[in-house]
């Protein structure tokens, strides 16, 4: 029986492939981590893909670069098969979602709207215009003019308990929920090999989310157990229900990492060890895509791969400026890397 | 090149006196030719009285939209309005005539919304109240427990399980008595002791309590008939509240969507005047004009204006700055413009390569799929898409238009050959269309390298002009390994071309520190960079050969696609013929129709746009008046 789907991924492989060169390659990481100032920083970029998004002073303006990411996913899945075009498309959503967050944020605490503006993930096609968002004089208003968008009716959901109480915790956990919700539903009903690969790279993304809201909402929130279950996703895969409830009880973050294969230097505070199992989380992400990238791109999985490569190097540009901004040695920042130093 | 180049753009600030802006941005919007550009030079600021207005025009919009949506109507969006704007103005007369058209439906709006609520209201106490019937216990007395914590009320269906499981420490009981809108409607009770726990698990999963209204009294059936009662005699207030729905859409809709055209082409110029920074009375409007344009622009815009405008014209500097790029492509090549911008927008600096992606893509596509009969049955197809979707539409009609070309090349039609063929038959000149194959790839890869020239001139990019592998030393080298291959394989290799060919690997090779000796751009250490080098320059020798080749699908295509046909017609004189034939005929048609289209897209993206296009364009989308404004309409990729 002939897999239909691969004739649609043979044209996904021909866009990633065509644009794999434009990933920023070895030597110009080396040199990025070798310069003296972000003017140095600014003309070993001046040259490549990038140089759209870095001022004349070296500064990188990420939101661009990831506004470029947002582009490339939306073009990566008119090529797709339908159903798992459904994934790729979902998980863009989350830059949307941000930009959501980041208004909500400026509409709330009435914010300077130019800076939230020059904040924002510039996205293509929007189904928006941010800067009218922007200017809605009340969260009420916000909520109105997106009633339409799939988020209306989270937001209206959360939008009683948001009037009785004025935080804004419970809009932005009704959008994260509504998210990773579909988010799993769209793995779920994925069939074979993508199936196997939305499980493999973005369900196990989601069980780490998933765990680290558990422990913040715990450590920092100081959540009731009924709380904390009811504001964490119930479906994440390898860190689910039974999980959550674990961790409302009380079980030692230590211990629910290491069920995730996660080891964690003794003697770290539960706020330290949180941002290592962040960082531990996203070295695997980008060991996994650079492996899955070198094969041929004919899954699911290799889509996100690339994808995912795009999101490393925005990671990794930003910690490169902000530890020279700060003065920190190559050595200090190589460690704070995705990829080796 | 001019059909491959995007419009040249000026950078154009206008210095325009604070009692003209009006005028001038009306004239700006009505020519539809100045893609804004938000800049804050150091010394101007943002003018808040513009924010206010366009504001303002947001909300009568949101009004009048709202208040259309009341009666059931839309507004009827890209209407021109057919009066002189001017926003500083108009917002008093909109906005006297909406609230005197809002005083006319606003009390029958209040009225329908609180019957409609009142309604909710009565059905969900019925629902409540058939819960109880068992009981035979007066409803009030219920509200009047020791020992049970009883809750009823709303929330998201889908948080009905989430709360189960968050109540993992208490007995309890959750009863859905109903689900509508994604909304439940819910029963919950624990032990009196567990109250807090109950409360804090349904708060979180946003739930809203609801209290009985006041005709529940008495036992439970007393109260469901009164219920019912009461239910009846919204319903009536509610169907003549809709008869009154009717006679005021006829008699308000026209002038309210008149007004509603007009707020919103005064809030679009109110928007653009927002972003407008100021420095005392002179506004700055900065942007984007195609170079053709900048006469008539300025020409409108000092007539528009009583006091002098200052205007200032700057070249683009495509490596810093931003370029919007606007391409007048010519009809026919309009749906092939997605084609490419579905892979990305050309640069400012980059030539568009559409009119080559529209030609090459349909020689190949026709080349695969050459057959009389098949493409005609694709031209039908495409004529059939083009009512509803026309870009593609026009692409699939093309494209089986090349079919057809090509099938009078091969002498073919529904498999059968039907004439003499004008070139070759694919299954008896296979090494004939192979090698035409790879040398059409040949030519369009060649294409590929002049096109990234062309583009590393247009950017002055010298060291990729020069040494890039898709440029001068590329093409070069590209040329000299395929004389090179092509005498080594029917005579003899010069020694003069083997040290042409060493020559010029050694210069890719050395890339690197040459563009840092030369332009002093940044480079690795030496070592690394010769290491990087060679990796790169082998890669690049892997490129060269496997990108030709690759090109050989086509012919493969073409055979595959002959073959296919055949075996149809040889089994159609089977005893199914009358079914093989026509099933087999849309198989081959549908399933190698898109098979040869997606084949034809991956050579054009990876092995051709891989030579020469980076994209991240930013399309010209200029002050408009309308939605989307005429480029959006004109073909334009906005």
């Amino acid at each position: 029986m002939v897999n239909l789907s691969l004739f649609s991924y043979a044209a996904a492989q021909g866009y990633i492939r065509a644009r794999l060169s434009r990933l920023l390659d070895r030597a110009t990481w080396a040199r990025l981590l070798g310069a003296h100032s972000l003017t140095e920083i600014g003309q070993s970029l001046g040259h490549t893909a990038v140089a759209p998004a870095v001022a004349r002073d070296g500064r990188i303006n990420t939101q661009t670069l990831r506004g470029e990411i947002a582009a490339a996913g939306r073009a990566l899945v008119r090529f797709l098969p339908r159903s798992s075009g459904e994934v790729v498309a979902w998980y863009n959503q989350r830059f949307e979602i941000e930009n959501l967050k980041t208004v909500l944020r400026a509409v709330h605490y009435r914010a300077d709207r130019r800076r939230a503006l020059a904040v924002l993930i510039p996205l293509r096609p929007a189904r928006w215009r941010w800067e009218e968002l922007l200017e809605a004089g009340s969260v009420d208003a916000f909520i109105d003019q997106v009633r339409k968008s799939p988020y209306g009716r989270p937001l209206e959901n959360a939008m009683e308990r948001y009037q009785k109480e004025r935080r804004l915790f419970y809009l932005e956990i009704a959008l994260d929920l509504f998210y990773f919700q579909k988010l799993v539903r769209l793995i779920e009903s994925q069939r074979g090999r993508d199936e196997a690969d939305a499980r493999r790279s973005l369900g196990r993304w989601i069980a780490i989310q998933n765990l680290l809201w558990a422990y913040r909402y715990r450590i920092y929130g100081h959540m009731t157990p009924e709380e904390i279950v009811n504001y964490t996703s119930h479906h994440a895969f390898s860190a689910g229900l039974d999980t959550v409830r674990r961790v409302a009880l009380g079980s030692p973050l230590s211990v629910e990492a290491e069920r995730l294969g996660f080891r964690i230097p003794p003697g770290l505070r539960e706020g330290e060890a949180l941002t290592q199992i962040e960082i531990l989380a996203e070295r695997e992400r980008f060991r996994y895509a650079t492996t899955a990238i070198r094969r041929p791109l004919f899954q699911l999985g290799e889509v996100l791969a690339y994808l995912w490569l795009l999101e490393s190097e925005v990671r990794d540009l930003t910690v490169i400026v902000e530890g020279k901004s700060t003065g920190f040695s190559a050595a200090e920042i190589g460690s704070r890397l995705l990829r080796a130093a | 090149m001019s059909m491959l180049a995007p419009e040249p753009m000026l950078e154009v600030n206008l210095f325009v006196l604070e009692p003209d802006l009006e005028l001038v941005t009306a004239t700006l919007a009505g020519m539809e030719v100045l893609h804004l550009d938000d800049v804050t030079p150091e010394g101007l600021s943002a003018s808040s009285e513009w924010s206010d207005l366009a504001n303002r025009y947001r909300t009568l919009t949101q009004r009048l939209s709202e208040t259309l949506s009341a009666l059931d109507w839309k507004p009827v969006q890209g209407t021109k309005p057919n009066q002189d704007l001017h926003p500083t103005r108009d917002w008093r007369d909109i906005e006297a005539r909406l609230t005197a058209l809002e005083t006319k439906i606003g009390p029958w709006a209040k009225r329908l919304e609180e019957t409609k609520q009142e309604l909710e209201k009565v059905k969900q106490a019925e629902l409540q109240v058939r819960l109880l019937l068992p009981l035979d216990v007066p409803v009030e007395e219920l509200r009047r427990l020791q020992h049970q914590a009883l809750t009823v009320g709303t929330m998201p269906a889908e948080n009905v399980p989430r709360v189960a499981e968050a109540l993992f420490q208490i007995p309890f009981f959750l009863i859905t008595l109903q689900s509508r809108k994604g909304r439940a409607l819910v029963l919950a009770g624990t032990s009196i002791e567990n109250a807090a726990i109950l409360d804090r698990a349904l708060k979180s999963a946003f739930f809203e309590p609801i209290t009985l209204p006041s005709e529940a009294q008495g036992r439970p059936a007393e109260a469901l008939e009164a219920l019912k009662r009461k239910a009846q005699e919204v319903q009536d207030r509610l169907h003549d509240l809709e008869r009154e729905r009717e006679r005021l859409a006829t008699e308000l809709s026209p002038e309210l969507n008149r007004l509603w055209s007009q707020a919103a082409a005064d809030g679009r110029l109110a928007e653009a005047m927002r972003r407008f920074p100021k420095y005392s009375q002179v506004f700055l409007i900065s942007g984007w004009v195609p170079a053709r344009e900048l006469e008539a622009v300025k020409q409108a815009v000092e007539k528009a204006a009583a006091h002098p405008i200052a205007t200032e014209v700057l070249k683009p500097d495509p490596n810093r700055q931003r370029v919007p790029i606007l391409v007048r492509s010519p009809r026919w090549l309009q749906p092939f413009e997605e084609l490419v911008g579905t892979f990305d927008l050309p640069s400012y600096n980059e030539l568009d390569p559409t009119p080559i992606v529209a030609v090459s893509f349909l020689i190949m596509y026709g080349m695969m799929f050459g057959d009389l009969g098949h493409g005609l049955l694709l031209v039908l197809t495409g004529l059939w898409l083009r009512r509803r979707w026309w870009n593609p539409g026009i692409v699939v009609t093309a494209a089986g238009m090349s079919g057809i070309l090509f099938g009078l090349l091969y002498g073919d039609a529904f498999g059968r050959q039907i004439m003499r063929a004008l070139w070759v038959q694919p299954l008896e000149g296979i090494w004939n269309i192979l090698l035409i194959s790879v040398a059409g790839g040949i030519v369009l890869l060649n294409i590929g390298f002049v096109l990234n020239m062309a583009n590393a001139w247009r950017a002055r990019d010298w060291p990729r002009f020069l040494l890039d592998r898709n440029g001068l030393v590329g093409i070069a080298l590209y040329w000299a390994l395929l004389g090179g291959g092509l005498g080594a394989a029917f005579g003899t290799l010069p020694k003069r071309a083997m040290l042409l060919i060493a020559v010029l690997c050694a210069v890719l090779w050395l890339r690197e520190p040459l563009i840092h000796l030369v332009w002093r751009r940044p480079a690795a250490p030496v070592g690394e960079a010769l290491l990087t080098g060679f990796w790169e320059l082998f890669e690049t020798l892997t490129e060269y050969v496997s990108n030709s080749l690759s090109f050989v699908r086509l012919g493969a295509f073409a055979i595959a696609h002959q073959s296919l046909s055949e075996l149809v017609v040889a089994y159609s004189a089977g005893p199914w013929g009358w079914l093989v034939l026509p099933v087999g005929t849309i198989v081959v048609v549908g399933f190698e129709g898109v098979i040869v289209g997606i084949q034809a897209l991956r050579l054009e993206y990876y092995e051709f746009f891989g030579r020469f296009f980076q994209g991240g364009g930013q399309p010209f989308m200029p002050l408009s008046l309308q939605m989307g404004g005429r480029h959006a309409t004109v073909g334009v990729r906005a």
